[in-house]
């Protein structure tokens, strides 16, 4: 049983040579975290008034939101981030950390492709709801917030943790601007001892991240239709 | 006496297309009309006109005395501001066919919703009247169901429920129960049929024959965008003039 010794002995001496990898790649994994959450936590209320101001009845609001969202989404989020990277310090007169950077971009790129899924969800809510609110005497504003609103939520859930996933694995991106998240740490680790164990580790992590997230977003999706006992 | 709904002239045109042509009708206070005819006729299209869910190509329509919209001298509408018009439509209340009931809020939230944040009433208040609302279309088990727990029928009683909450002098119902299961038209139309008998003003559009002749005080039967006949359901359904009414009758009651 040579072989199984032998094998045993090379388990341990990777695992032990991962476990000197973790601190630098978990390290890494928060920076990681700490870019998804606050790009999570600003893009999805600002994605609103983006969506709003699409459908607004004023040409002028309109036009400004179409714009925006066209521009985000139709330029690659790797150019905005080198273009954020060239531009903000020129433009404020200030140096900008790398991370601020980064998440400026993410917040301003993520909030335009979620405005187009609101959008999509209010459009999707049936005409007979506004016009229920409207033979009742409820005004514009009270039936978007009170009416359409609270069921635009669980419509756009699925696509909103789509897009939250997509996010996790974007964050890769800013390692070209030199913030040292998950995927520059691994990256370090494999340069230095010519091994790629650290970009298997770094992929167990992501992949630990996007199957906690769905799990989140499937208890969401549940909590949101409790009014949907059956049937439509 | 001023009518609760006097309508001159309307007309509804739809890009090149004419859906109301020159329809002129009133409703007395705690009159039942109903409207009938042909698909495609304009009704819905005449009904919707009334809470300006439909805006009128041209035409006077008088709420309750009061003008929501008038011809102006180039012959294009005027409507009152915003403002004016909600207040004025206040005085009506609509069924549509699909219900159209709050899928997030439960029946006691459905039913309170517009009172609370419309007319300001105390939550209690409006809670309470609901309650007795949902007691007056027998549902006051249902208080706490949402409307997706609900059946056909049911759903269409809570929206009669929604629609009286705010207390309207005039009842709109757009085919209230086209969209049911034959076999219980009946519960909705029985509510109906208690309102009419409560003095409630209704303008009603359907295609219960039965409903129009037995409830009805006046019948109206449009064709092709235009008031074809109008009468008592005894001179509408025994004694029809027009060849279009006499065909439609024939067509409809063999079925
Ligand atoms: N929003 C609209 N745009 C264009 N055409 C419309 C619109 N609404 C209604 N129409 C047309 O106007 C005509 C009258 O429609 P309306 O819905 O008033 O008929 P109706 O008498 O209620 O018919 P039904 O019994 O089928 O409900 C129809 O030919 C319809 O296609
Ligand atoms: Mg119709």
């Amino acid at each position: 049983m040579e072989w199984l010794d032998t094998f045993f002995k090379e388990l341990m001496e990777t695992l032990t040579y991962v476990e000197t990898l973790l601190p630098a790649l978990l390290s890494g994994a928060v920076t990681t975290v700490k870019l998804f959450v606050l790009t999570l936590l600003m893009s999805i209320p600002l994605g609103l008034p983006f969506a709003l101001g699409s459908n607004s009845r004023f040409r002028v609001i309109r036009f400004l939101a179409k714009s925006y969202i066209w521009i985000f989404r139709g330029t690659p989020l790797m150019l905005q981030l080198f273009f954020f990277y060239f531009f903000l310090p020129i433009a404020f007169n200030i140096a900008w950390s790398s991370f601020t950077t980064a998440v400026i971009t993410f917040v301003l790129n993520y909030a335009a492709y979620l405005a187009e899924i609101y959008r999509a969800g209010i459009e999707s809510i049936d005409r007979g709801q506004h016009e229920a609110a409207l033979s009742l005497g409820i005004g514009k504003a009270r039936t978007m917030f009170g009416i359409i609103l609270p069921q635009t939520i669980k419509r756009v859930l699925p696509p909103v943790s789509n897009e939250m996933i997509t996010l996790i694995k974007d964050t890769a991106l800013v390692s070209t601007i030199g913030v040292a998240e998950l995927l520059k740490a691994a990256k370090g680790a494999v340069n230095r001892d010519v091994n790629a164990a650290a970009y298997a580790v770094a992929a167990i992590i992501y992949l630990l991240f996007t199957a906690g997230l769905t799990f989140l977003s499937r208890y969401l999706e549940k909590r949101f239709s409790r009014h949907e006992a059956k049937g439509n | 006496m001023e009518p609760v709904l006097k309508m001159e002239h309307i007309v509804k045109q739809f890009s090149d297309f004419y859906a109301v042509k020159d329809v002129s009708l009133s409703v007395n206070k705690g009159e039942t009309v109903a409207i009938i005819g042909p698909s495609g006729s304009g009704k819905s299209t005449l009904l919707r006109c009334v809470n300006r869910l439909e805006r009128v190509t041209s035409g006077n329509i008088i709420i309750n005395g009061e003008t929501l919209v008038s011809t102006g001298e180039d012959g294009k509408p005027v409507y009152v501001s915003e403002r004016e018009a909600a207040r004025i439509c206040l005085n009506t209340g609509m069924i549509f066919q699909h219900f159209n009931l709050f899928p997030h809020m439960t029946c006691i939230q459905n039913i309170r919703y517009a009172p609370i944040v419309v007319k300001k009433e105390d939550r209690k208040e409006a809670t309470e009247q609901a309650k007795a609302l949902l007691k007056l279309v027998g549902l006051e088990n249902k208080a706490d169901a949402y409307p997706s727990q609900l059946s056909g029928g049911q759903k269409q009683r809570v929206a009669i429920a929604r629609g009286l909450a705010m207390n309207p002098a005039l009842m709109l119902f757009d085919e209230p129960t086209s969209a049911l299961d034959p076999e219980i038209t009946g519960e909705v139309l029985a509510v109906m049929k208690d309102l009419a008998k409560q003095q409630m003003t209704m303008l009603v559009v359907t295609h219960e024959m039965g409903f129009a002749r037995e409830v009805a005080d006046r019948v109206i039967f449009m064709d092709g965008g235009q008031i074809a006949e109008e009468g008592t359901p005894e001179e509408i359904f025994n004694h029809p003039k027009s060849e279009r009414l006499k065909a439609f009758l024939q067509k409809t009651l063999r079925i």
